[in-house]
């Protein structure tokens, strides 16, 4: 979500329920007076709702717009629509939602800095206070990022301790291990990328025998689970993913997932927004896509999730 | 447009057709208006939580249309009575919200769990989207691909260089990628009604 204008604020508060009576029924002649305005928030509701299928939307947001929107029927088909286009058109960019951000709080400072300088005399002042601060940190992210080579090289040699206490497998066949995404370790930025982008890597599912479990503790500073699944040895080109609640109702689902190989194992990765992943359990289910279009079952497992 | 579920109502077509002259000065322009006064009555009642909000609208212009028949000059402005009945309706709706489960109730019961139903329901949704998304021109495609392919700021870098790229505003690239999204949207949304009576029917015959 980028910096919003004030009636697109306004839309919003109006759309997720928000409004006192007055601003509602002020909002109300507004719109439906000037057609312009109307066709406006209908496309501020259309990027509420891409916000929320992309997990922009911060946590007080989803519960309001749960509140208002997975409820009513008419309006969840707006959102399982907004969920399908998220699913097929965001692409797996180098970009993740923790250098937005970075990118958002950098951009709010300087809002907050252009909004209070209004003399020449305090712009000047501004501007050394600026050039002082960025040597600061730039003497601080050099040292910051000394320090994290050495820890780099450190892990290097031993197994993660927090993979270990991020992910506890109950059996031994199917293991499941959270690690920051490997692009975040050795930028000087990634300090604040790894405490609200963790990346979990599922790196095997081989068995299928019922009632294999695996756990998946999820960090309160994390936004997305990427699972990496590896395979059994399999004919199919694709995959679909599918996960569900213990009420058997769909909480994620990608169809047509491209298989591919990575140090000689083949694996499909999805990558699934936080919000999405309630405590509790849940049941993650891989069927493989014929060439004849049809599904058949590969693997199927529950996953229990907790909450640190 | 259709003048059939006015009909249903109880009104005449000739209090239909006096509703469009008032709304557009010829019948082209007045079905057009009606069209889109329909549109800001379905957003109305989607917006304000209703349930039912295609039957809300409707019901709304059926007062509207009445009105008109019995005092013709009695509506100065047509969008700000509508708006004004459409809340009426909206507060009856609160007061009253079930006065249409009697209806749910009347129904035949399911054959199949509640469940069963949900997941075949969210099971046509994928295949809906792939189906209406490959109806599309490749163009078209292309163009919604590239327009929410990323997130976030880099959203707005790609899309000021697609308009670039078009040779078009960023209004205008707005507007176009808006009319496609509904165009999508819409087609999805007939696509999954329409898997979901088959699957009723299926289920009534099966019975």
């Amino acid at each position: 979500m980028d910096s919003l204008s004030s009636f697109e604020t306004l839309s919003r508060q109006y759309l997720l329920g928000e409004l006192t009576e007055a601003e509602l029924a002020a909002m109300q002649q507004d719109i439906f007076s000037d057609q312009e305005k109307f066709y406006q928030l209908c496309e501020i509701e259309d990027r509420l709702l891409d916000d929320y299928a992309r997990g922009a939307l911060t946590a007080e947001q989803q519960r309001r717009f749960e509140q208002r929107y997975v409820s009513n029927p008419a309006r969840r088909r707006r959102v399982e629509f907004a969920q399908a286009m998220a699913r097929e058109f965001q692409r797996e960019t180098k970009e993740s939602p923790a250098s937005s951000v970075v990118f958002r709080r950098w951009q709010s400072v300087w809002q907050g800095v252009r909004a209070s300088v209004h003399t020449p005399r305090l712009a000047v002042s501004a501007a050394i206070i600026v050039v002082i601060l960025l040597l600061i940190s730039t003497a601080w992210l050099w040292m910051e990022r000394e320090g994290l080579h050495q820890k780099v090289a450190q892990l290097e040699g031993q197994p993660s301790p927090s993979a270990a206490a991020l992910a506890v497998p109950t059996s031994p066949t199917p293991t499941i291990s959270a690690t920051p995404t490997p692009t975040a370790l050795p930028s000087p930025s990634v300090r604040d990328m790894r405490v609200v982008n963790l990346t979990v890597l599922a790196l095997a599912l081989r068995s299928e025998k019922p009632g294999t479990e695996t756990k998946l503790v999820l960090p309160r500073e994390a936004e997305q689970v990427r699972l990496h699944i590896q395979l059994p040895a399999q004919p199919y080109k694709q995959y679909a993913v599918r996960l569900q609640d213990a009420q058997a109702q769909e909480v994620f689902s990608q169809g047509k997932v491209k298989a591919r190989s990575e140090k000689g194992t083949r694996i499909i990765v999805v990558t699934i927004p936080v919000q999405r992943l309630q405590p509790g359990t849940l049941v993650l289910t891989i069927e493989g896509l014929a060439d004849n279009g049809e599904r058949e079952p590969v693997s199927k497992q529950e996953i229990q999730v907790t909450r640190k | 447009m259709s003048f059939g579920l006015h009909e249903q109502q109880g009104l005449t077509s000739q209090a239909f057709n006096s509703f469009l002259n008032r709304l557009g000065p010829d019948p082209v322009a007045g079905a057009e208006a009606y069209e889109e006064l329909r549109f800001a009555l379905l957003k109305f009642f989607e917006w304000h939580d209703s349930w039912f909000p295609e039957e809300d609208a409707d019901e709304t212009i059926n007062r509207v249309i009445r009105k008109n028949a019995e005092e013709e000059d009695a509506i100065q402005n047509m969008t700000a009575y509508a708006l004004g009945v459409a809340r009426m309706v909206h507060l009856e709706m609160q007061r009253s919200p079930d006065r249409r489960r009697v209806e749910l109730e009347s129904l035949p019961p399911l054959v199949s769990p509640a469940e069963e139903v949900l997941a075949e329901d969210s099971e046509d949704l994928p295949e809906c989207f792939q189906h209406c998304l490959q109806s599309l021109p490749p163009e078209n495609q292309t163009l919604l691909r590239r327009y929410y392919e990323h997130n976030q700021h880099a959203r707005i870098v790609q899309r000021q260089r697609l308009a670039q790229e078009l040779g078009i505003t960023d209004g205008t690239l707005r507007q176009r990628t808006k009319r496609l999204r509904e165009r999508l949207e819409q087609c999805v949304n007939r696509c999954r009604k329409r898997k979901e009576t088959a699957r009723q029917k299926a289920r009534r015959q099966k019975k």
